[in-house]
């Protein structure tokens, strides 16, 4: 179909343009390693498909395919980790930045001195418990073992005159009551 | 010396050795290509602060080396800024030149202004005028606790955006909680003058802060500025925000939160907005004038919390941003004003703010933050020094 006049008008109002003009100039100059470029990728086309026509090579992958554990299994279980590539990558990274993150801590001298320091903050309060409880205990063993008294009901009356001893039945007292109570409460 | 870098980080503080070691371990062809530039030889954990006036932990465990802390890959230059050209991508600096850079990342922290309180910057640290955000003074503060007989205690909030604006008060918890171990809270008087409005901004955690006060009966005063200190007759100066009345009030002990501001040499630039501070997009941290530059940290103008917390969420988004601008990509990262205030609320017990620009609370645990814990407490002080010395100085939190 010929052009109109008005069409031929803006052809030429467009290549006369500077920045047209400059453009085609840079296109022409560039045109032998263009053509290069293009002859390179006919030769690998060439290549591709006549690699693809050699009966021995295509043996050779089919043996290949053959011989190896690769199923349609195998496909699809690629396909499927492709997909989980995204979340993969992003529990990788949380991965690797707890491990440069407890590396970097265990490398650190400082950081190091300052955990064993609070460890031992609270090593030390649990510490001294256990051992209290600890010669507690030895020291009441021991009393019981020199100890060839006999309970007697007036040494129970004594006994129960303790603070301690009192505590201990004010809380029994507290509970019989409290279960008392509840109990009533239930039945009605 | 080398004058031209593809990154320049003014501020060696969080901000700036977070993103450098962000840029780092994204970009492994940065290296060599990133200049910190900080005049300062010591950086401080500053958040330690508040339990070294309580005398919980020693100040020494707040302070390392700068030189122990860049990382691998960026150099650092000691040496202060003063000027910026954003026109021709270069600093000034004090004794090194100009510096030309692509890509400017500002976050020089914020400036203690001390002489704005008349009689203050000669008092402190002497005749029971203390302030834990000082480390030459911070151990003052627990000498002062320790000899503390019984009389008035007074604490204060600046009329100005403070670092960590949940620290005027957690040294006051702290106080009280002493004092009442002590034996003395009965003839002590426990008094917070704050020009906010409320103990809180996030409605969930003020509601619980009430309590506190109420539970620890301390004398609140709201809206209300520490003009001057009397140290020798031992007396405060207060301006009412709302009349504009000056009033005095008589202390045994004054712990005073100074007013702060944007540095000089950020104030006095074009990067500034009218306020001074650095003028950034509260979504990308890109700033609002030119494309090649981020801010983020104190000196921004961000509508939110000034903390190490919102800072630790900030890093990560310049760096994406800035990354997104080397490839001249579109900006994808972005900021949702998120910050985090641990209030200790006593020796042992603390409440985790965490919320966000509309005062949402974004909690990251599965449970009740504005309830006091002790598990957040044991957070704070054990756990939250060693995430940032080794995490989030290192880029991986």
């Amino acid at each position: 179909m010929e052009r109109s006049e008005l069409e031929e008008q803006t052809v030429e109002t467009v290549l006369t343009r500077p920045d047209v003009e400059q453009a085609l100039i840079a296109l022409i100059d560039r045109l032998p390693k263009i053509e290069q470029s293009l002859r390179r990728l006919e030769d690998a086309v060439d290549f591709g498909m006549a690699t693809m026509k050699d009966e021995a090579v295509k043996e050779k992958v089919d043996a290949a395919i053959d011989n190896s554990n690769i199923q349609i299994e195998t496909l699809e279980a690629a396909i499927k980790l492709t997909e989980k590539l995204p979340m993969l990558l992003q529990v990788t990274n949380q991965i690797e930045s707890i491990f440069t993150f407890v590396q970097d801590a265990y490398h650190d001298e400082q950081t190091k001195e300052l955990i064993g320091q609070r460890i031992e903050e609270y090593a030390v309060p649990a510490k001294e418990k256990v051992e209290w409880t600890r010669d507690m205990w030895t020291e009441v063993q021991r009393r019981v073992e020199l100890d060839d008294r006999n309970i007697t009901l007036f040494s129970l009356m004594r006994w129960i005159k303790e603070p301690s001893v009192q505590h201990g039945l004010k809380y029994m007292q507290a509970t019989v009551d409290v279960l008392n109570e509840r109990t009533q409460q239930n039945r009605s | 010396m080398r004058t031209h870098y593809r990154v320049v980080i003014v501020g060696a503080g969080t901000g700036g050795i977070s993103v450098a070691a962000r840029l780092l371990r994204e970009k492994h062809y940065l290296r060599g290509d990133i200049l910190l530039i900080d005049p300062a030889t010591t950086h401080y954990y500053q958040p330690l602060w508040t339990l070294v006036g309580a005398g919980i932990v020693k100040k020494e465990e707040s302070a390392r080396t700068m030189d122990s802390l860049i990382p691998d890959g960026a150099e650092w230059l000691q040496d202060h800024v003063t000027t910026f050209d954003p026109e021709k991508n270069q600093i000034e600096t004090s004794h090194h030149g100009r510096i030309q850079y692509d890509f400017l990342v500002v976050s020089p922290g914020i400036e203690i202004d001390w002489g704005k309180i008349k009689g203050l910057q000669e008092s402190l640290g002497t005749k029971g005028v203390c302030s834990n955000y000082s480390y030459e003074h911070v151990d003052y503060t627990w000498d002062t606790l320790e000899n503390f007989t019984g009389g008035t205690a007074l604490f204060t909030h600046p009329a100005s955006p403070v670092k960590c604006g949940g620290a005027p008060q957690k040294i006051m918890y702290l106080a009280e909680e002493y004092l009442n171990k002590k034996g003395i809270r009965d003839s002590s008087r426990v008094i917070f003058g704050s020009a906010n409005p409320a103990i809180f901004d996030v409605t969930k955690y003020r509601n619980a802060l009430e309590k506190v006060i109420e539970r620890k009966q301390i004398e609140t005063h709201f809206r209300v500025n520490l003009t001057e200190i009397k140290a020798d007759e031992k007396i405060a100066v207060f301006e009412n925000l709302d009349s504009g009345e000056s009033f005095e009030m008589k202390y045994d002990m004054i712990h005073v939160t100074p007013p702060m501001q944007a540095p000089a040499f950020i104030r006095n630039s074009s990067l500034a907005d009218s306020s001074g501070w650095v003028d950034v997009d509260k979504h990308t941290l890109q700033h609002q004038q030119y494309s090649n530059i981020f801010g983020l940290g104190d000196c921004t103008n961000l509508p939110t919390s000034k903390t190490g917390a919102a800072i630790r969420k900030q890093a990560p988004v310049v760096v994406r941003n800035v990354l997104d601008a080397m490839s001249s990509h579109l900006l994808t990262a972005s900021y949702d004003g998120y910050s985090s205030c641990p209030i200790v609320t006593g020796y042992g017990s603390l409440i985790l703010a965490e919320f966000d620009y509309d005062k949402v609370p974004q909690e990251s645990m599965p449970f009740n933050q504005a309830k006091e814990r002790r598990s957040m407490y044991i957070l704070k002080k054990d756990f939250l020094p060693i995430m940032y010395w080794n995490g989030m100085l290192k880029g991986t939190m």
